[in-house]
């Protein structure tokens, strides 16, 4: 999953150097965006122990 | 089928372009440049220590890495529409935005990461530089980030990008923006290593399990 992000973001890098217009480069952004949300929230939650 | 060749160019389309840009244009223009130049070369830092001290990064340095990119994407398109002539305050705006949105993605994480070790007596993970750790420095520029935008949006107008004519400041331009696109380039390749086929990094990574399917997930 972190290998598909860094792509997403490398193609967002290229548009965005290009002066793509937003509704390239802002889809791509959020794509991006995301992805690293989700699996921020993986790490977060895949190990919580919550029985006290 | 007629070609039109009286078209206007681009900037004289944009009415958001001062006639006569001042220095606090060329500033704007400049500043996106070393956010995302800034940022490469923190990244390559991050890179040198997994290399000479043998920090492999842990799936949240990787994340706070992402949310880096995120900023600096956001800065160079910025300068890549300032160079076409066709930013406008409403992209200048808009841009600015992008960054802080990956600046708040990026302080989550590293906060989050902060308060992993933040106990009395954890030593946090991997080595200290100038007394922090990467992630509390993570914390900080991203912290920097969301002031320096807030800044610049204050004063849009005035600091609206406006590209310096002249091959150097183009050629200077361009070789800051692909440095940070080659930090992207490296970091796909080397996580591409580090995690190998599977889903996520691991916890506490100890290899590259692309080329040793043995390690521990």
């Amino acid at each position: 999953m972190d290998t598909i992000i860094f792509i997403v973001l490398l193609v967002a890098a290229i548009f965005a150097a290009k002066g793509s217009p937003p509704k390239i480069v802002v889809p791509l952004f959020f794509v991006g965006f995301v992805l690293t949300a989700f699996v921020f929230h993986h790490h977060v939650t895949s190990k919580l122990d919550l029985s006290f | 089928m007629s070609t039109d060749t009286t078209a206007p160019a681009p900037e004289a389309t944009n009415p958001d372009i001062p006639a006569n840009p001042t220095f606090w244009n060329y500033v704007g223009y400049w500043f996106p440049h070393l956010v995302a130049f800034g940022y490469a070369l923190v990244i390559l830092a991050a890179i040198s220590t997994q290399f000479i001290g043998t920090d492999m990064p842990c799936p949240l340095c990787v994340l706070q890495r992402m949310a880096m990119m995120l900023i600096g994407i956001a800065a160079i398109w910025m300068v890549g529409q300032a160079r076409k002539g066709m930013l406008t305050l409403a992209g200048y705006a808009r841009s600015y935005g992008l960054m802080i949105v990956g600046a708040m993605l990026g302080a989550t994480m590293s906060t989050r990461q902060i308060e992993l070790h933040i106990l009395p007596g954890d030593a946090g993970y991997g080595d200290a530089v100038l007394g922090l750790h990467l992630y509390t420095w993570a914390l900080i520029t991203f912290i920097v980030v969301i002031a320096y935008s807030a800044i610049m949006l204050m004063f849009f107008k005035p600091t609206l990008p406006v590209a310096p004519t002249g091959n150097a400041a183009l050629w200077i331009s361009r070789i800051l923006v692909w440095a940070f696109i080659i930090i992207i380039i490296a970091n796909v390749v080397l996580i591409f290593a580090e995690e190998g086929f599977a889903w996520y990094l691991p916890d506490d990574p100890t290899g590259y399990r692309l080329l040793n399917p043995n390690l521990p997930s």
